[in-house]
């Protein structure tokens, strides 16, 4: 189980997160969802160790992640980075078997095992045979099952994911968040994933943490987090929610202001 | 069929170094290379006549050309690793700080000399010079290194801003020690465009275990350093001990470049570009491009200083100005000539 408690991070005197808590467990997907700069990255950035909170405690199977060294944290964590410009001229496969980094240590090299794995990993996620092609040369949403192969070939129980949808077509979309369901129901792994747009986090996720001024206002299963009530407090627009025709899912839309409203 | 890069690099240093011991204001034909070899082992009797010969080759042609080897090696390969740890194509071995340092040492040993009531023995002073270079670079980029210092890491923007700056500051404290002392600055002008070494072993054998540690650690590295190219973040995510790696990296390389300087003064373009043209033509793996800008890089010092040797038979020509008239068109057309990204 990765888990956050009462975890409160600041960036100089600013207070992102206060006192959060937030718990991820394997074979469930927990979409993180919020408004733009509201600290989802810096959640995701913390639980993987790279930021130490000002309090609280981040645990990844009971031990603390700051106590953890980078490889340590590396083998139980993996990260899939928001949408990132890439070296354009290293090869999938070279990027995909650089996830074995938490393995070999400073001086270790590849293995026939690692190259496996790898190449596993690289099938799983949709993108076999790309291997000897150049990042540059690829599209942004093949990028991004490149980064997933290389999360996957770190074979960490623990995956999150910093908005893996970002600027990607409706295929894509749906190709990446099966994928992540897949990952969590089919091999158990636990995934956190950053979500930016409501009805996927409402169509694909077990369960939905909404943040909202540095805390974390509800949690919980898809039907109860994606309320009218918690929403328009995150958003601070009017919501309307309906349910999904034939998956029963509820699917948001934010209302127009009416034209007085504001005016007066 | 294809040849292997190390194959390419490997013939073409053995090529830059035969030329480079067989021309010279004393040639030495390739066969008289092999009977000077054969007796310097003691396998073939020397005569009397042979002597002076053997004496100038040993002496002379043969640690020069070795020490221009392991230079221009220093360069290639620890620009090679600044551009990777600093992911910036602007990169070069001196880029935090080690050139400003070491003139920043050499002329500070030189006012103090000076100052001194009795002026030292020329021996002296020709042997603690890249002494108190090698001192004034290591010292500079540690003192870059604690600025760029922010709690518990060392960004690389700040690093290079900081080794700018630092280097600046270096420059204006060389220039105005060297205006304030009226010292004869022929020396230190050599050894700021590269012309610069006292020939003979000396220097060889004290720049060896420098550049050989430094290059070894940075090959060692490479795997990490491919690591890095996705940035710290992703780095540290994928469970590379960023801080660590990069620390060992920054002394490992600057080791090898400070070493450089101080036997053969500041030769600019070797570090810079040699590791380019490998990653235009070999593509950006550090398994592969450092090796072989270690290689291309003393090839090229090698051919640069074999064309110095040539044309300046009277007056002395530093051999950092050959290495930009030569490397500069050469790198001008490769960049023209590929479309696609390389970096």
């Amino acid at each position: 189980m990765l888990a956050l408690d009462q975890v409160t991070i600041k960036y100089g005197p600013r207070t992102v997160l206060s006192d959060v808590s937030l718990t991820v467990k394997r074979g469930e997907v927990v979409a993180l969802i919020g408004p733009n700069g509201i600290g989802k990255s810096t959640l995701v950035r913390a639980a993987s160790g790279g930021l130490d909170p000002a309090s609280g405690t981040i645990t990844v199977d009971g031990d603390q992640v700051h106590n953890l060294q980078p490889e340590g944290v590396a083998r139980k964590i993996s990260v899939v980075p928001q949408a990132v410009r890439l070296p354009e001229a290293f090869t999938v496969l070279d990027t995909v078997l650089m996830g074995r980094t938490a393995y070999l240590g400073w001086l270790g090299r590849e293995s026939r095992l690692d190259l496996e794995i790898a190449e596993d990993a690289m099938a799983r996620s949709g993108v076999a045979g790309f291997g000897p092609r150049r990042l540059g040369e690829i599209s942004t949403g093949e990028q991004q099952l490149v980064l997933i192969a290389r999360s996957l070939t770190q074979t960490a129980p623990f995956l999150l994911m910093d908005e893996p949808t970002a600027h990607l077509d409706l295929k894509h979309e749906s190709r990446i968040l099966t994928l992540v369901k897949n990952l969590a129901h089919q091999d158990h792994l636990a995934v956190l994933v950053v979500l930016h747009d409501l009805n996927l986090a409402s169509q694909f996720a077990d369960k939905i943490a909404l943040l909202a001024a540095g805390e974390i206002l509800a949690s919980g299963p898809p039907t109860e987090v994606l309320t009218t009530e918690h929403l328009s407090a995150a958003y601070g627009v009017p919501i309307k929610i309906f349910p999904h025709p034939s998956g029963g899912y509820p699917v948001i839309f934010a209302e127009e202001e009416a034209p007085g409203a504001t005016e007066n | 069929m294809r040849v292997s890069p190390y194959l390419w690099c490997g013939s073409a240093l053995l090529v830059a170094l035969v030329l480079s011991l067989t021309l010279g204001s004393e040639p030495f034909p390739l066969e008289d290379i092999g009977r000077t070899l054969l007796r310097g082992f003691g396998l073939l009797e020397s005569s009397p006549e042979t002597e002076t010969d053997d004496k100038i080759f040993f002496g002379l042609r043969l640690p020069g050309s070795v020490l221009m080897l392991l230079v221009g090696a220093a360069l290639g390969g620890s620009g090679a690793a600044y551009q990777g740890l600093l992911r910036n194509p602007l990169a070069d071995p001196y880029l935090i700080g080690v050139a400003p340092g070491a003139a920043l040492g050499l002329v500070t040993a030189l006012s103090v000399f000076r100052a001194l009531p009795v002026s030292p023995e020329i021996t002296t002073l020709a042997a603690s010079l890249p002494v108190a270079a090698f001192l004034g670079a290591i010292l500079t980029v540690f003192v870059v290194y604690r600025i760029a210092r922010v709690d518990s890491s060392a960004p690389v923007t700040t690093l290079i801003l900081a080794g700018v700056a630092i280097g600046a500051f270096a420059t204006a404290l060389t220039w105005f020690l060297m205006l304030q002392t009226e010292y004869n600055s022929n020396r230190i002008v050599l050894f700021m465009l590269g012309g610069y070494s006292q020939g003979g072993w000396p220097p060889v054998l004290t720049a060896l275990p420098y550049i050989g540690a430094g290059l070894i650690i940075i090959i060692l590295l490479a795997r990490p350093l491919n690591v890095l190219q996705f940035g710290e973040e992703q780095a540290l995510q994928m469970g590379l001990p960023v801080e660590r790696v990069k620390l060992v990296l920054i002394l490992a390389a600057s080791l090898a470049a400070a070493a450089s300087v101080a036997v053969a003064g500041i030769i600019g373009f070797v570090g810079l570009v040699v590791p380019h043209v490998i990653r235009i033509i070999w593509g950006p793996d550090y398994r592969r491009l450092i090796p072989l800008a270690t290689l291309t890089g003393a090839t090229t010092l090698l051919v640069a200083d074999t064309i110095t040797r040539a044309v300046a038979s009277v007056r002395v020509l530093p051999v950092g100005i050959v290495t930009a008239l030569m490397g500069v068109p050469f790198f001008i057309y490769l960049l023209r000539r590929e479309k696609r990204s390389y970096w």
